[in-house]
């Protein structure tokens, strides 16, 4: 039994992360970047998310829940359920390109590809 | 312990692989930490971010229930998030530190209370041994840094248990063992839904075997209550029971698919080579060494408790037999963290039932 119980954790090494960058990590890194916007929110605020990470992917669904993690009290919603949407964008062409088919403004940037818009009349 | 008769040479290599074993655990814990200090998934998306809602939220943190946080399980009971953002009120700050402490703590203390539990009733080896199949699983390895409420709630199952052989296995007959074993359990049920179906199946067990229950009973009341109320008047209604039309259930319940694949995720995570839960281990163990022949009585005292076990592990697979989700996804998420909160209960039971080496 003693040599089943040696061998049978080894499975979960395999899964382990040998490396100290304590305690920086993806959640971390990405949230830290919501700080001041957060700050100038009041509680119970609804504002809408969008990143240019594909539709439905893990990628975009994390970054949404992270933002929601990084932004309480503030309630994090779709695009289309608020006029003013906090934007996450990795390079400058995609949010022109966002503005452009959404027919979304340019409120503010925020620094380290985060930006807040707001809709058009007529926007989506 | 003093009771044990085989503290011998066995003892020590046993408590040698033990310690090597729980310097194992702890080393994969600060690894993971340091990897996600805020935890898995499930940790900021759910029960942290429910933590910050109680933290940050003054007179707003109701927003929680808000139906675009309907991804979050807003119905999920707040005892962990209360007890994290408690120990954010205390140090003033929100510091990462608290839910990794806290899920830490729920770690070492499962370990703890399932070596002590067994060995007050069998021994020094024997619990020993216990500790280190525990120890040596790789999804208690793996789950318990990931910062969830399945830890947490493996301890109460556990804690409701011990007080129960505790009591059975003593002379004087005390009350105080029942009520802390339904306190155990109603705290349970105040971490996570799934200790429902486990007090349920708890009470029913006392029931049929015609054992006493009314301390356990109100053990089990205070947080019971309190939690019912959560339930009633400020939770929104859960995901699972919401999408329970009789046409859903019936279309789930004619698929035999569903069975066989529930049935196959199951074997998948607790007899194949590399499951994250070592049961072969204990079938072999059980084969060599028999029965409990010695201990009747502590052997008596675990049958209603190995019933409602079983009951408990019925009522998840039901859960996903009638799952709205894709059964698959379903399975692959949650059955091994579902499987954990029994685990260490189970090796109680086990290691209480089987011959000493």
């Amino acid at each position: 039994m003693l040599s089943f119980c040696f061998f049978s954790h080894f499975p979960a090494w395999k899964q382990l992360p040998i490396s100290f960058s304590f305690p920086e990590n993806s959640v971390t890194r990405y949230e830290r970047r919501f700080e001041k916007i957060r700050a100038s929110l009041p509680p119970g605020t609804r504002i809408g998310f969008y990143s240019d990470a594909a539709d439905g992917s893990t990628d975009a669904i994390g970054r949404f829940y992270v933002a929601q993690y990084a932004l309480v009290p503030a309630i994090v919603t779709a695009p289309e359920k608020s006029d003013w949407i906090i934007g996450d964008f990795s390079s400058k062409e995609s949010l022109a390109a966002t503005l452009q088919n959404k027919h979304w403004t340019l409120a503010g940037t925020m620094g380290s590809g985060l930006v807040l818009m707001k809709k058009t009349e007529g926007a989506s | 312990m003093s009771r044990d008769r085989n503290a011998g040479w066995i003892g020590r290599v046993v408590f040698l692989f033990f310690a090597l074993l729980l310097a194992n655990v702890i080393l994969a814990f600060v690894l993971l930490t340091n990897n996600n200090p805020h935890g898995n998934w499930d940790a900021w998306a759910i029960w942290n971010m429910h933590a910050r809602f109680l933290y940050r939220g003054g007179s707003h943190w109701t927003a929680l229930f808000s139906p675009e946080l309907a991804y979050s399980h807003p119905d999920y009971p707040l005892l962990l998030p209360g007890l994290v953002a408690g120990g954010w009120f205390f140090l003033g700050s929100e510091h990462w530190l608290v839910p990794a402490a806290i899920a830490f703590f729920f770690e070492i203390a499962v370990v703890g209370l399932l070596v002590s539990a067994v060995g007050f009733v069998r021994g020094t080896v024997q619990a020993l041994l216990a500790g280190c199949v525990l120890l040596a699983t790789s999804a208690f390895i793996l789950q318990g840094p990931m910062q969830y409420a399945d830890i947490p709630l493996a301890f109460f199952y556990l804690a409701a248990l011990a007080a129960l052989i505790l009591h059975d296995s003593r002379e004087d007959n005390s009350v105080f063992l029942l009520a802390l074993s339904g306190l155990a359990a109603g705290l349970g049920l105040s971490t996570k839904n799934e200790g429902w179906a486990f007090a349920a199946a708890l009470f029913f067990t006392r029931i049929l075997f015609r054992k006493e229950t009314i301390p356990w009973l109100i053990g089990l009341l205070f947080p019971a209550l309190i939690t019912l109320y959560f339930k009633v008047r400020l939770a929104p209604s859960n995901d699972l029971l919401s999408a329970a039309t009789p046409a859903h259930l019936w279309q789930c319940a004619m698929d035999i698919s569903r069975y066989r694949q529930i049935v196959a995720t199951l074997f998948q995570d607790t007899i194949y080579p590399g499951a994250v839960f070592s049961a072969p281990v204990l079938i072999i163990y059980f084969l060599l060494v028999g029965k409990n022949s010695l201990d009747r009585k502590n052997s008596g005292a675990v049958t209603p408790l190995w019933g409602a076990l079983g009951l408990t592990l019925t009522a998840y697979l039901i859960s996903f037999l009638f799952t709205p989700y894709p059964l698959a996804w379903h399975l692959s998420t949650s059955l091994d963290r579902l499987l954990m909160q029994l685990w260490p209960s189970v090796l109680l039971l086990y290691f209480i039932t089987v011959e000493r080496p």
